[in-house]
C-alpha cells in the first residue's frame, strides 16, 4: 500500500470489497481538520443520487482499485451531513492562502499520506505539476521535463478562504493566519478581492485585526472600514492607538467617517480628547506624523518616582524616549533610560536631565521634519504647540514610512523571522 | 425599488458607474462597427427595430453576471472552476482564448482600416498602437486604466454626429424603431444574426463580472450596478442605432460595402467630409479600446481560473503568466494584420465562429450557476425570471447556430 498519493489518483476509481464485486466508484473523501494534518475519515460514494459515506476502517487498500476489508453488505452507510468537510467539494479547485508563502493559491490537487494505518491530508499541490496530473497529462510532460517540480503547501500552513454563505466553510480547528505578523496580512489583503479580503480579515482574532488595520495601505484600509460591522469595529478601535484611530479616519470614506466618529465620541474621554487634538493635521505636518502615547516626565520628580510611573503606564510601548515638562506642561529636557537605572534613586531628575532638546512645532513640514532627523542624527523628535507645550512624538519610523517611495512598498517583501520553539 | 435621490446616494451611484458603462462601450468595436455599417448600407432603416429586442436581451445576461459578482464576491472562470472542475475549465480556457486571439486580430484590422482613411499606413500605425496598449496595461494600475477607457467611451459620441449629419428622415427612422420587420432572404437574416452576435459576446461576461468583483460593489449597490448594466446597455443599442441611421445614408444610391472603412469613405460625397472624419474617429478609438480590454480581461478570467497571480497593479516578475498571455495576444494579433495578403475577411468570419460557439456553453454554465442556491442564497434567480433568462439564451443560441451555419459556409466559397 502506497505511503503517498494524490487525490486525483484515487478520484472515480473503482471500489471493490473483499470478495471482488463492484461497489460504486469513489467520488469524495470525507476529512476531520487537524493542526498539522487532516485526518480522512470517511470514503464517499454516490448511490442513485444520494451522497452516502463509509468508514476508513472498511478500506484495505487503495490505487488504481480500492478494496475494502469486508464484503459488501456487511459495510455500514450513512449519508452525507451539511457538516461532513469534503476534499473534493471543498478543496480541489478552491483558493486558499498559503500563509507560509503569503499567496492566494487554488488547489489542484490533494496530497494523502500514510501513517499508522490512517490517511491524512499533508500538503496541497498548488503549482503546473499537479494541474497536468488532472488533466491526465503528468506523464507525457515529464518525459520532456524531468524535473518539473511539485509545488507542495504543506497543511499546516493552508488557511481558508471559502465564503460563510453556505454550508461549504471551512471551519480550521486553529486559526493559523493568527501566527503571520500583522504587516504581512496587510500586504496579502492587497492581493485579495474585496470579499476574500472580508473573510480573511473576519477570521483574525481581535488584537490581530487591529494592527493589521494599522499597518494596511489606505485603499485597504477604505475598504475594511467600510465593510466592518459596527460592534467589531467598536473593539478593535479601543485597541488602536489615537495616532493609528487619526490614520484610519483619514483614510475612511465619508460615510464611514460619520459612523467612526460616532463611535469614537463614545470611547473614553481621554483618548477621545488625544484624537480630537490629532485630527485637524495632515499627513505633512508634524502634528499628523506624531503620536499623542509618550512619557511626558514632571520636572520635580526623583529618579525614583519616575521609575514607578514607568511601570504603571503599561499602554505606553516606546520606553526609549523620556522627556521632562515642568508645572505648564512646557517642555524643558530630556531623558536617557539608561540614567534611570545607573543615577540613585534620590537624585532629581531637573539635574540629571539634559536640557538642550531638539524639538519641532506642530504645524512644521515633513521636510523639514525629516531633514532635523538626519542632520542631529535624532531617533525620536518631541513635537510642541504654539505655547511651546509637549503635544507629541514623532519617532525615526514614523517619518520613514512617509519619505520611502511608494513604489518601495507595492513590492511584497517578507522579512525572514525567527519561529517560537515547538 | 424606492430609493432617495439625495446627494449620498448619488455619490454611491458615481462610484459604481464603470463596468457596465465600459463593457458596453466595448461590445461596439470593430466587427460591431463593421456589422452595423452593413446593416444600414444594405438595408436602410429596416433593420432599427432590432435595437429594443438587443437591448432586451443584453440587460438580461449582464444583469445576471452583476448578481453573481456581488452575491458570490468571486469572478465567473472562479465559479466555473469551482463548480465545473479542471477538465472542463480547461477546455473552455483554451477556446475562450483562441476566441478573443480572433477578436483582437479584428481589433487590429480596425486600427489598420481607420489609418488608411487618413492615408497612415498600417506598418507604422499597428505596432505602434499595439506597443501603446501593452505600455499603458503594464504600467498602469486600476485606476488609471479605468479612466482612460471611460475617457475612450465618450468618443463614440462621434457616431451621434455622424448620424445626425447624414440627415435622416427622422420620422421614417421612428417608424422604423417600433415597427418590427422581417425579409426572409438570405443576406438579410445573416445580418441578423450578426447584429445580435457582436453585440453579445462571450468575453463580456467575465470582464463584467470581474469588474464588479474588483470594485467591491456590496449586495445592498445591487441596484445601482444595474442601472449601470441597463445605461451600457442602452448606450450600446444607441450607438449602434445612429452608425445604421449614418450608413442607411448610402443605401438610396445602393452602395455595397464591405467594411466600416468602405462606409466611411462612402459617406463623403453623402454626408459631407466631417461625417467620413468622425466615422473613421469613432472606428480608431472603438479598435483601440477593444483591443487594450480584450487581452486584458483574458488575461484576468485565464489566471483566475489556474491560481495564477494577476493584476495590473502588479509587476511582470510578479505576474509572468498574466502579462505573457497579454504579450502573446497584442503581439499576435498585430503581427497577423502586418502580414501581406493575409484574408481578413475571412478571418473575420472565423472568429464570429469561435464566438458564436462559445456563447452557448458560457450561457449555459451561467445559468446553472445563477440557479445554484447554495453559491446565490436569496439572489439566486426567481421563478419568472429563470424563464425568461432561458427563452433569452434559447433565442440567442438558436441565432448563433445559424450565424455559425452561415459562417461556415461563406468560409469555404
Amino acid at each position: 500500500m502506497a505511503h503517498t498519493t494524490y487525490f486525483s489518483e484515487i478520484y472515480h476509481k473503482p471500489i471493490l470489497d473483499d470478495k471482488g464485486k463492484h461497489l460504486e466508484k469513489l467520488s469524495d473523501l470525507i476529512f476531520k481538520d487537524g493542526e498539522e494534518l487532516a485526518e480522512i475519515t470517511h470514503m464517499v460514494l454516490i448511490v442513485n443520487g444520494k451522497k452516502l459515506k463509509f468508514k476508513w476502517d472498511y478500506v484495505a487498500t487503495i490505487g488504481p482499485k480500492i478494496y475494502l476489508n469486508a464484503v459488501k453488505e456487511k459495510v455500514h452507510v450513512s449519508e452525507v451531513t451539511d457538516s461532513d468537510l469534503l476534499v473534493n467539494e471543498i478543496l480541489m479547485d478552491r483558493q486558499l492562502v498559503d500563509i507560509n508563502g503569503l499567496k492566494v493559491v487554488r488547489v489542484n490537487d490533494v496530497l494523502l499520506t500514510k501513517n499508522k494505518q490512517k490517511f491524512f491530508i499533508s500538503a496541497v499541490g498548488v503549482g503546473l505539476r499537479s494541474l497536468l496530473r488532472r488533466l491526465g497529462l503528468e506523464k507525457p510532460v515529464l518525459l520532456a521535463i524531468p524535473n518539473l517540480k511539485a509545488n507542495l503547501v504543506p497543511w499546516q500552513y493552508v488557511q481558508s478562504l471559502s465564503t460563510a454563505s453556505s454550508h461549504l466553510e471551512l471551519k480550521f480547528s486553529r486559526q493559523k493566519i493568527n501566527d503571520v505578523h500583522p504587516a504581512d496580512i496587510a500586504d496579502l489583503m492587497d492581493e485579495l478581492s474585496h470579499s476574500e479580503r472580508q473573510i480573511l480579515f473576519n477570521s483574525l482574532d481581535e488584537q490581530t485585526a487591529a494592527e493589521t488595520l494599522a499597518e494596511a495601505q489606505p485603499e485597504i484600509q477604505r475598504s475594511l472600514v467600510e465593510h466592518l460591522h459596527e460592534a467589531k469595529m467598536n473593539s478593535i478601535l479601543r485597541k488602536l492607538s489615537p495616532s493609528e484611530i487619526v490614520d484610519l479616519f483619514g483614510s475612511a470614506s465619508t460615510a464611514s467617517r460619520v459612523k467612526l466618529f460616532a463611535l469614537m465620541e463614545q470611547m473614553d474621554k481621554q483618548v477621545f480628547k488625544k484624537i480630537a487634538r490629532l485630527l485637524p493635521f495632515p499627513d505633512e505636518w508634524a502634528g499628523g506624523l506624531m503620536k499623542t502615547e509618550y512619557f511626558a516626565i514632571p520636572v520635580n520628580f526623583t529618579v525614583q518616582q519616575t521609575r514607578n510611573y514607568l511601570k504603571k503606564q503599561k499602554d505606553i510601548e516606546d520606553f526609549h524616549h523620556l522627556y521632562v515638562v515642568d508645572e505648564e506642561r512646557k517642555l524643558v529636557g530630556q531623558l536617557l533610560l539608561k540614567d534611570l537605572f545607573l543615577q540613585k534613586s534620590k537624585s532629581k531628575i531637573r539635574d540629571i536631565m539634559d536640557s538642550q532638546v531638539i524639538y519641532v512645532h506642530l504645524k512644521d513640514p515633513l521636510k523639514k521634519v525629516a531633514n532635523t532627523f538626519s542632520k542631529y542624527h535624532l531617533y525620536a523628535l518631541p513635537v510642541v504647540d504654539k505655547n511651546e507645550r509637549l503635544a507629541g512624538i514623532i519617532t525615526m519610523n514614523d517619518v520613514f514610512e512617509e519619505v520611502s517611495p511608494k513604489h518601495w512598498r507595492k513590492q511584497s517583501y517578507f522579512a525572514k523571522r525567527t519561529h517560537p520553539e515547538k | 425599488m424606492g430609493f432617495k435621490f439625495d446627494k449620498k446616494t448619488i455619490l454611491i451611484f458615481l462610484m459604481t458607474l464603470g463596468p457596465g458603462i465600459i463593457t458596453s462601450a466595448v461590445d461596439n468595436d470593430a466587427g460591431g462597427i463593421t456589422t452595423y455599417s452593413i446593416a444600414g448600407a444594405h438595408f436602410g432603416y429596416s433593420l432599427l427595430w432590432t435595437m429594443i429586442p438587443i437591448a432586451i436581451l443584453l440587460i438580461v445576461i449582464q444583469e445576471m453576471g452583476i448578481r453573481m459578482g456581488i452575491a458570490t464576491g468571486k469572478g465567473l472562470s472562479d465559479l466555473i472552476r469551482e463548480n465545473f472542475k479542471v477538465k472542463i475549465t480547461m477546455l473552455l480556457m483554451i477556446g475562450l482564448v483562441l476566441t478573443n486571439l480572433g477578436n483582437v486580430i479584428a481589433e487590429f484590422a480596425g486600427i489598420a482600416a481607420s489609418g488608411e482613411l487618413f492615408a497612415i499606413p498600417k506598418l507604422i500605425l499597428v505596432p505602434l498602437c499595439a506597443i501603446f496598449v501593452w505600455i499603458l496595461i503594464v504600467k498602469g494600475n486600476y485606476q488609471s486604466i479605468e479612466r482612460a477607457f471611460l475617457v475612450a467611451t465618450l468618443f463614440y459620441f462621434c457616431y451621434v454626429a455622424a448620424g445626425i449629419m447624414s440627415n435622416p428622415d427622422w420620422a421614417e427612422v421612428a417608424r422604423n424603431v417600433v415597427t418590427p420587420q422581417m425579409a426572409f432572404e438570405a443576406a438579410y437574416i445573416t445580418i441578423l444574426v450578426g447584429l445580435v452576435g457582436t453585440t453579445i459576446a462571450p468575453w463580456m461576461q467575465f470582464y463584467l463580472q470581474s469588474a464588479v468583483v474588483e470594485k467591491g460593489v456590496k449586495k445592498e449597490q445591487y441596484q445601482f450596478s444595474r442601472i449601470d448594466v441597463i445605461i451600457g446597455s442602452l448606450i450600446t443599442v444607441v450607438i449602434m442605432f445612429f452608425i445604421i441611421v449614418a450608413t442607411a445614408a448610402l443605401h438610396p444610391a445602393g452602395i455595397r460595402i464591405e467594411t466600416a472603412g468602405d462606409a466611411a469613405r462612402a459617406l463623403e460625397p453623402l454626408a459631407g467630409a466631417y461625417a467620413t472624419i468622425l466615422f473613421g474617429v469613432g472606428l480608431f478609438v472603438a479598435s483601440l479600446f477593444a483591443a487594450a480590454i480584450l487581452p486584458l480581461s483574458t488575461a484576468y478570467f485565464v489566471c483566475e481560473a489556474f491560481g495564477w497571480n494577476s493584476g495590473v497593479n502588479k509587476t511582470l516578475k510578479e505576474a509572468p503568466e498574466f502579462y505573457g498571455l497579454i504579450t502573446f495576444l497584442l503581439g499576435i494579433g498585430a503581427l497577423i494584420i502586418l502580414l501581406p495578403d493575409i484574408p481578413l475577411v475571412r478571418i473575420m468570419y472565423f472568429s464570429q465562429v469561435l464566438n458564436g460557439l462559445m456563447l452557448p456553453v458560457i450561457l449555459i454554465m451561467m445559468l446553472l450557476l445563477v440557479n445554484n442556491k447554495k453559491l446565490m442564497g436569496e439572489h439566486a434567480n426567481g421563478q419568472w425570471f429563470n424563464i425568461f433568462s432561458i427563452v433569452s439564451i434559447v433565442v440567442l443560441i438558436l441565432l448563433n447556430l445559424t450565424m455559425i451555419g452561415q459562417a461556415i459556409g461563406l468560409i469555404q466559397s
